[in-house]
């Protein structure tokens, strides 16, 4: 991360400032600091939390900290023994997904799997898949909660839809604190630490891509994969928006994301868009491809395509 | 058997009940030896709704490239046309024991005890166990220039899907190439053309057993390169799969490129995949009610019109 | 002499009859009533209100943008007082800055029990926090809501000090100040216009006339508030107010109110006359969508309303009879706060992006906290023209009023 350099003296400041509530709270919470008498968080805990600072502006050490501290927490929370990555880009690296829809045929399963996988609250879903009219492009007319017998249903085809990772992200720029930023491998991320709660970047994109924990997530111990990244699926506070992340503690470790390895037709196809002998730009060169809403001019990263 | 049916047959079809009392008593033993978690579906994994059929797989490919070694297969055309082999009433089913070829493998190295070849359950996202590629597939085929390089995933699925020998170890093989009735069109030939009578069994099998592949032109192969036999009339499908188009490519976006088989997606005998029952539609915020919206009846924009050039009163 | 500024307007403060006290304690019980509500919302989150994914900005966010609007009338009276010199609105202006303050303190409490973590507030302080301007119309909204309220402040303490102290304030000294402000009002509006009208996603709102649409019924509903606001004033106070002050604001409201009219016109020709998806939205607040149709009542209410108080407003006869101006500007302000707020605010996610229509009205806990913010700005507007108006009067006493000149 590159930062300015008339900058550096407002983070020394900053720094000193946020050190000094630091330093002042750990002196305070020092007999506390192994565990906290009546189970909960320790005082120093709770005041890291309280005073956390953006991702981005972390150092390496503070981040180890952190990543410590966000496991003891669901430990604390949910029982259970995750481990909180923090997973770097990978050079030359812009992810890209193209869905074929004549494939998709309605079954869910990537979007369980989504959910299965990145720990999401119960009641929500980072895919919407949408059950649409043949002969028709129109959302107005579109049913997310379809429950056939059997899918596919006649006259019908499916649109599952999810972050897009937009190049040029409204919701980014909505953010009033940078909460949400474009990493450089193209995925658009959350620190759940550091979001307010606004939901003024639900507001602004197009693709209802962004969620919001109402409440405290839905989720059980038994539930909770605990293979997890910072800026992924690690447990999310109340209050936060979240949002698809390309499975980012998968696919930084070269691994597909989720949903393409649920989808039962392959009618998923995720990759890198810089390496021009990978699948997708495959798809991209060489099928007839869209993008949903492309003319509100988001460039979104997210294909679709038709056989033939 | 040269074939052991990993699963048992519980095709809802319309079995000819009355047709053979000991294909039933057969059935039924499979249907006790078969392990519980195999015996749900004769179109088992096709409409199986764990998330990624074929998606593990145990067996190691054992073929050869097609092309890099003439297939050693004693086949001459003679011999591997049905019509030449019609009228040789006591087939010899036991076609292991024919002489195969040093680019052919017989199938018994791939045969697995019935549990073994069940379909392996399918990891739920989520759980750390991690498909065993431990045998890594061999090198993809040079189809098409540029293609970049790839391993075929065996399909394990392949153990379970040639019951012929349930019948044809007594009852006796008419290889003339006909239009197949009862029994075999309830499991067998829906595969589009193939299904109308234009092709049959030994279209896409070798002559010297039900199990065998071969090429239109004689050529045998392995079980795992049946993509190669798809090729020869899905050209399309086959180039955008092997460029990774069309199929699954697991495990990975980078590095070795290992995606599944034709097979693993789509029964051979019947490659459409059938519709199935979705996971349960998604929930609203709790504490929140969806509206209950009429569901929409669709008209497409061509009916609508059409229903302006209809006559008052007609249908 | 600040220090006795200070102690005499909380002397102020302190001292009056019973009625005030019990004014006093009912808004206190609304306040605790809501802050309850909101001790609730705290500790469960926002899933104790009606919103959703579906609906992420509802009841809290409406009020707001009203509000807004509210704070950015002030400069109804600060540019015929400073710019057009008119005595008789500089005699009022510091009432109408004071509702000014109100209402944006107001509009900021209803950003702050929207937001999911308030206790990271910190975070939008630039240098300890990250604040993300320019890029962030929300961070422009900030901006722009401080410093219309510090504007505010300043600019009414440095006029009522003087007053306190007998003098005149010096103009030079504040008017550079009054004009920025004047300009301040207008961006704040505007920008919270652009809130909605930089969303792309959303074709309800993704709409140039948005930010001309805020300001017309911005300039009609706060007007309205002040007319209603001034004769309680009077009454309670005895503040002396021109009539000829009602009267601009009557017109100003009753020009305000055609344009209104007049846009919420062209929007609605210019979605319905070929219907696509964007008039979705439009379909759905004035008639319904798919057998949904919760917003429905509210809209045409709030129309029949502006369009009755327009029709008072300009017919002069009715405008000059007091009672029927009181009841104009009622259903002004309750039209205005329909329309720009639930009107605005919900159809904008009502469908959704992807087409769903999940409806929305707010439950209790919204309602019951939006009370309690109410209750607040009611306190503080009570509170500061406690504390203003003695002053003000004072300085009044050497201006004689005749009997027909005031209300």
């Amino acid at each position: 991360m590159s930062r300015k350099p008339s900058d550096s003296h407002i983070d020394h400041y900053r720094r000193r400032f946020l050190k000094g509530l630091g330093g002042a709270v750990a002196a305070a919470a020092t007999p506390g600091t192994a565990r906290a008498a009546w189970g909960g968080n320790t005082l120093a805990d709770t005041f890291a939390d309280l005073f956390q600072d953006h991702y981005q502006r972390m150092t390496p050490e503070e981040i180890a900290d952190t990543l410590a501290r966000i496991e003891r927490k669901a430990k604390r929370r949910y029982g259970t023994n995750i481990t909180c990555k923090n997973t770097p880009p990978q050079d030359g690296v812009v992810y890209g997904y193209a869905l074929n829809i004549s494939k998709c045929r309605g079954y869910r399963e990537c979007v369980s799997a989504c959910m299965l996988e990145n720990n999401l609250s119960r009641d929500m879903r980072y895919i919407q898949v949408l059950e649409m009219d043949n002969g028709s492009l129109n959302f107005e007319k579109a049913d997310r909660y379809y429950d056939h017998r059997t899918v596919p249903a006649k006259g019908k085809y499916y649109l599952p839809i999810q972050c897009m990772h937009c190049d040029d992200a409204p919701c980014v720029k909505a953010c009033p604190v940078e909460a949400t930023w474009t990493e450089p491998d193209g995925i658009v991320v959350v620190d759940y630490d550091w979001c307010i709660g606004c939901r003024y970047c639900m507001i602004a994109c197009p693709y209802e891509a962004r969620h919001f924990n109402w409440g405290k997530p839905d989720l059980t111990a038994g539930e909770i994969n605990p293979d997890t990244h910072f800026l992924g699926n690690r447990p999310r506070p109340t209050g936060v928006v979240e949002k698809c992340h390309f499975c980012i503690q998968r696919t930084r470790e070269n691994r597909q994301p989720a949903c393409q390895e649920a989808c039962p037709t392959g009618a998923r196809i995720f990759g890198n868009i810089l390496d021009p002998n990978s699948e997708i730009r495959y798809v991209l060169e060489n099928k007839a491809v869209f993008r949903l809403k492309e003319d509100l001019g988001t460039e979104p990263k997210f294909w679709y395509f038709h056989d033939n | 058997m040269a074939c052991i049916a990993g699963r048992s047959i519980t095709h809802a079809g319309a079995w000819p009940v009355a047709f053979c009392p000991v294909l039933l008593l057969a059935f039924a033993f499979l249907l006790f030896t078969a392990p519980p978690a195999a015996a749900d579906d004769w179109d088992m994994d096709w409409e199986d709704p764990a998330p990624a059929p074929g998606y593990k797989s145990g067996a190691g490919s054992t073929g050869g490239p097609v092309g890099a070694e003439p297939s050693a297969s004693t086949a001459d055309g003679s011999e591997s046309r049905p019509d030449a082999a019609t009228g040789e009433d006591d087939w010899d089913w036991d076609w292991e024991e024919t002489d195969t070829g040093p680019a052919y493998k017989s199938d018994t190295t791939r045969r697995v005890d019935p549990a073994a070849a069940s379909m392996p359950k399918v990891p739920r996202v989520g759980e750390t166990a991690e498909p065993d590629f431990s045998v890594s597939p061999k090198s993809g085929h040079q189809l098409f220039a540029d293609v970049p390089g790839f391993g075929v995933i065996p399909s394990i699925k392949d153990k379970g899907m040639h019951p012929c020998s349930n019948c044809h170890t007594w009852a006796k093989s008419n290889l003339t190439p006909r239009r197949l009735r009862v029994p075999h069109d309830n499991f067998l030939l829906q595969h589009g053309l193939h299904g109308k009578g234009e092709f049959w069994c030994f279209t896409c099998h070798h002559l010297d057993g039900a199990g065998g592949l071969r090429t239109l032109e004689g050529e045998r192969l392995s079980f795992d390169d049946a993509y190669i036999l798809c090729a020869q009339c899905h050209p399309g499908e086959t180039r955008d799969w092997s460029f990774g188009a069309h199929g699954k490519r697991v495990d990975n976006w980078q590095g070795n490129r290992r995606i599944l088989n034709c097979t693993a997606c789509h029964y051979q005998h019947r490659p459409n995949i059938k519709p199935r029952k979705a996971v349960p539609p998604p929930p609203v915020r709790r504490g929140l009610e969806r509206n209950d919206r009429k569901p929409h009846v669709a008209a497409p924009l061509w009916e609508k019109i059409g229903a302006r050039y209809r006559e008052p009163g007609q249908p | 002499m600040l220090f006795r500024f200070i102690k005499y307007a909380f002397g102020q403060l302190i001292r009056g009859p019973l009625a005030y006290w019990l004014w006093l304690a009912l808004l206190g019980c609304g306040i605790v009533f809501g802050g309850w509500h909101y001790y609730g919302q705290l500790r469960d989150g926002l899933i104790v209100t009606n919103m959703s994914d579906q609906v992420a900005w509802g009841f809290y966010i409406s009020n707001f943008t009203f509000l807004v609007g509210v704070a950015a009338a002030a400069v109804m009276l600060a540019i015929p007082a400073y710019i057009f010199d008119r005595r008789d609105i500089k005699d009022v202006v510091l009432m109408g800055d004071t509702m000014a303050v109100t209402a944006v303190i107001m509009a900021m409490l209803f950003i702050m029990v929207d937001l999911g973590r308030p206790d990271r507030i910190w975070h939008l302080i630039p240098g300890i926090g990250r604040f993300h301007f320019p890029a962030s119309m929300l961070a422009w909204d900030v901006v722009v809501l401080s410093g219309y309220l510090m504007l505010n402040l300043g600019i009414s303490f440095y006029i009522l000090y003087n007053h306190f102290q007998d003098k005149q304030p010096v103009v030079s000294r504040y008017f550079p100040f009054v004009i920025l402000a004047i300009f301040w009002a207008i961006s704040i509006h505007t920008v919270t216009a652009f809130l909605y009208s930089s969303n792309p996603g959303r074709p309800y709102w993704h709409t140039a006339l948005l930010a001309p649409r805020f300001i017309a019924s911005a300039f009609a509903s706060g007007p309205a508030l002040m007319i209603i606001g001034f004769q309680i004033i009077k009454r309670v106070i005895g503040y002396p107010i021109s009539k000829s002050v009602i009267s601009l604001l009557a017109i100003i409201i009753a020009f305000a109110l055609q344009v209104t009219l007049f846009f919420i016109g062209t929007e609605i020709f210019t979605e319905f006359y070929n219907e696509g998806a964007h008039a979705a939205s439009f379909r759905y607040l004035y008639f319904g969508l798919d057998g949904a149709t919760a917003l429905q009542p509210w809209i045409w209410t709030s129309l029949i309303m502006l369009v009755i108080a327009t029709l008072i407003l300009m017919i002069h006869r009715l405008r000059n009879n007091m009672f029927l101006l009181n009841v104009a500007c009622v259903l002004t302000i309750i039209g205005v706060w329909i329309e720009k707020g639930m009107g605005l605010v919900i159809p904008g996610s009502v469908p959704t992006p992807l087409g769903e229509i999940l409806e929305y009205l707010p439950n209790a806990t919204e309602v019951s906290i939006s009370i309690g913010i109410w209750c607040i700005g009611f306190l503080v507007f009570t509170l500061l023209a406690k504390a203003a108006a003695p002053i003000e009067c004072k300085m009044l006493e050497n201006r004689h009023f005749s009997k027909e000149e005031l209300i």
